[in-house]
């Protein structure tokens, strides 16, 4: 066997082999004297088919076999011999092939590129370390309020913020729309949720009027009924109602479940959850900061063939979110290569880390993160097992945890520097790695 | 006469059903050169050799022929009979051959 290699690029290999023709014959040789004792042919009894006949039979099958089988042994030992590892599939192109010739095919792959700084020794590495401040309660505290505001019917005439209950009916040129009434439809002033035109024209009404908004659909309406015609609404305002939000008092802490403490309570829940949510983010900030820095680290080609495999994979987990509706489409190809790229990128230089250094997935580490997981579930314990029951789902879990570690042991090879932020300059950072 | 010959011609090309291929047409061929035919059951020896010599382009020593009975099929009370014919078995002259077999995979 005669193996020669070729660079076709900074990654790329191509190995040529040449598969001398004895060796090429015997293994032919061996394979037809097999098959014409199991053939079956008309006129010749089961195993005493002449090997000739066979042979006319069946030679291009069988030298394709014999070839495939020659190549695939041939070529693992030509990768063993030259110390390569390929990453990616392989493409082998092979010579026409006959009997009493030798055999000869090119192999082309890409390898893994060699990686070589795994630590962040002498890497500067911010860690931005939250601050929550009466502030960012009193934020939190008042989106609370928001979404349990109530409505109080008032006798004045409607201002902005104000929600109306209206009857109303779509005229389109004097004729009245089918299905184009309806009763007690709210709408809120402002929101910019129903028609514009309608929102404007019922401004400053009062309880108890009717009043005429011309609303102009586009050319592009959904209903063809509607669409490019100007519709006549005729809207009776049954009543006004002003927003009221609760007062931030011990009421306020009973209706979301504090039953005792009161509002200083509340507050310190919302702190405590708002900090918890900081250090979660603040953590994955770091997370983005090791990798990044360690992809900077690293500048290497990366394997096409692994991107390919990547960015194929992205598109379908894309495509089963968006359900059938979104069809293969290639216009967005680069955007998923890029990040593609990095991810490869990355993922190769993770697991040369954790190969170099034997890191393991601690197991209790791994149980703490399935029991957290659990905890959001009305049977934990059943969780648990369940994801225990399934090597590969508990697998998924292990790798996270992996990574965690790996991010862990290469933040301790580099300078952290604490910065503190503010919560809401926190919220703004970058987090994704591409 | 150029009329005559070419009825003949196309004659020659009925002549000749199919190749016989069973353990013993494989052997005769391997140790004697010799093919073994079905043919119609109306054909003669100098029919079969001109056909054979002008079909596949080889030339012929001999032609023995044999008639072969048809089989005697019955199912249930039904009793029947299957179509006589006749098979040759053609010498070419050595160094001669024909490969019927084809390169099919």
């Amino acid at each position: 066997m005669q193996v020669s290699v070729e660079t076709t690029s900074k990654l790329g290999r191509r190995l040529t082999v040449v598969v001398p023709a004895e060796q090429f014959e015997q293994e032919f040789a061996h394979r037809l004297q097999r098959l014409s004792k199991q053939v079956k042919m008309p006129g010749f009894r089961p195993g005493k088919v002449p090997a000739k006949v066979v042979e006319a039979r069946y030679s291009g099958q069988l030298l394709e076999e014999t070839a495939g089988d020659l190549i695939e042994r041939t070529l693992r030992e030509a990768i063993g011999t030259h110390d390569l590892r390929p990453a990616g599939g392989t493409r082998v192109q092979h010579k026409p092939i006959a009997r009493g010739q030798g055999l000869e095919y090119t192999a082309e792959f890409e390898i893994y590129p060699e990686i070589t700084r795994l630590d962040l020794a002498g890497v500067d590495l911010e860690r931005p370390v939250p601050e929550i401040t009466d502030a960012d309660v009193e934020r939190t505290l008042e989106t609370v309020r928001k979404q349990r505001v109530t409505w109080k019917p008032v006798e004045r005439a409607a201002a902005l913020e104000d929600r109306l209950m209206v009857d109303f009916i779509v005229r389109v040129d004097g004729k009245e729309l089918e299905g184009g009434k309806a009763e007690n439809q709210p709408i809120m002033l402002g929101s910019g949720s129903s028609f514009r035109e309608i929102e404007e024209g019922v401004v400053g009404s009062v309880q108890g009027e009717t009043r005429r908004v011309t609303v102009n659909f586009p050319a592009d309406a959904r209903n063809p009924a509607l669409a490019g015609k100007a519709a006549e609404f005729e809207v009776h305002v049954k009543e006004v109602a002003e927003p009221v939000l609760p007062a931030v008092d011990d009421e306020l802490a009973k209706a979301l479940g504090i039953a005792d403490g009161g509002i200083d309570k509340l507050r310190a829940e919302v702190r405590s959850s708002l900090e918890r949510e900081a250090a979660e983010r603040a953590r994955t900030v770091l997370r983005r900061n090791v990798l990044k820095s360690l992809r900077d680290l690293n500048q290497f080609e990366v394997p096409t063939g692994l991107v390919e495999g990547e960015v194929e994979r992205m598109r379908r987990i894309r495509q089963a979110a968006a359900g059938a509706a979104a069809a293969a489409d290639d216009s967005d190809n680069a955007f998923y290569r890029e990040r593609a790229r990095v991810r490869v990128a990355l993922g190769l230089i993770l697991a040369e880390v954790v190969r170099s250094r034997g890191i393991k997935a601690d197991a209790g580490r791994v149980r703490a993160r399935v029991e957290q997981m659990a905890r959001d579930y009305e049977a934990p314990e059943k969780f648990i097992e369940w994801y225990y029951a399934d090597p590969e789902r508990l697998g998924e879990v292990e790798s996270t945890v992996l990574e965690d570690t790996v991010v862990e042991q290469l933040m301790n090879t580099a300078q952290v520097r604490d910065r503190p932020v503010s919560f809401e300059d926190l919220l703004k950072m970058d987090v994704s790695i591409e | 006469m150029s009329e005559q010959k070419k009825v003949v011609d196309e004659k020659l090309f009925h002549v000749i059903v199919a190749p016989h291929v069973s353990e013993k047409s494989a052997r005769l061929a391997d140790k004697h050169q010799q093919i073994v035919l079905q043919v119609r059951r109306d054909a003669t020896k100098p029919a079969i050799k001109q056909a054979v010599e002008q079909l596949f382009n080889v030339q012929v020593e001999s032609v023995t022929v044999t008639n072969v009975k048809g089989k005697r099929k019955q199912t249930g009370r039904m009793a029947g009979r299957r179509q006589d014919w006749k098979k040759a078995y053609v010498r070419l002259k050595p160094g001669q051959d024909i490969n019927f077999l084809g390169q099919q995979a």
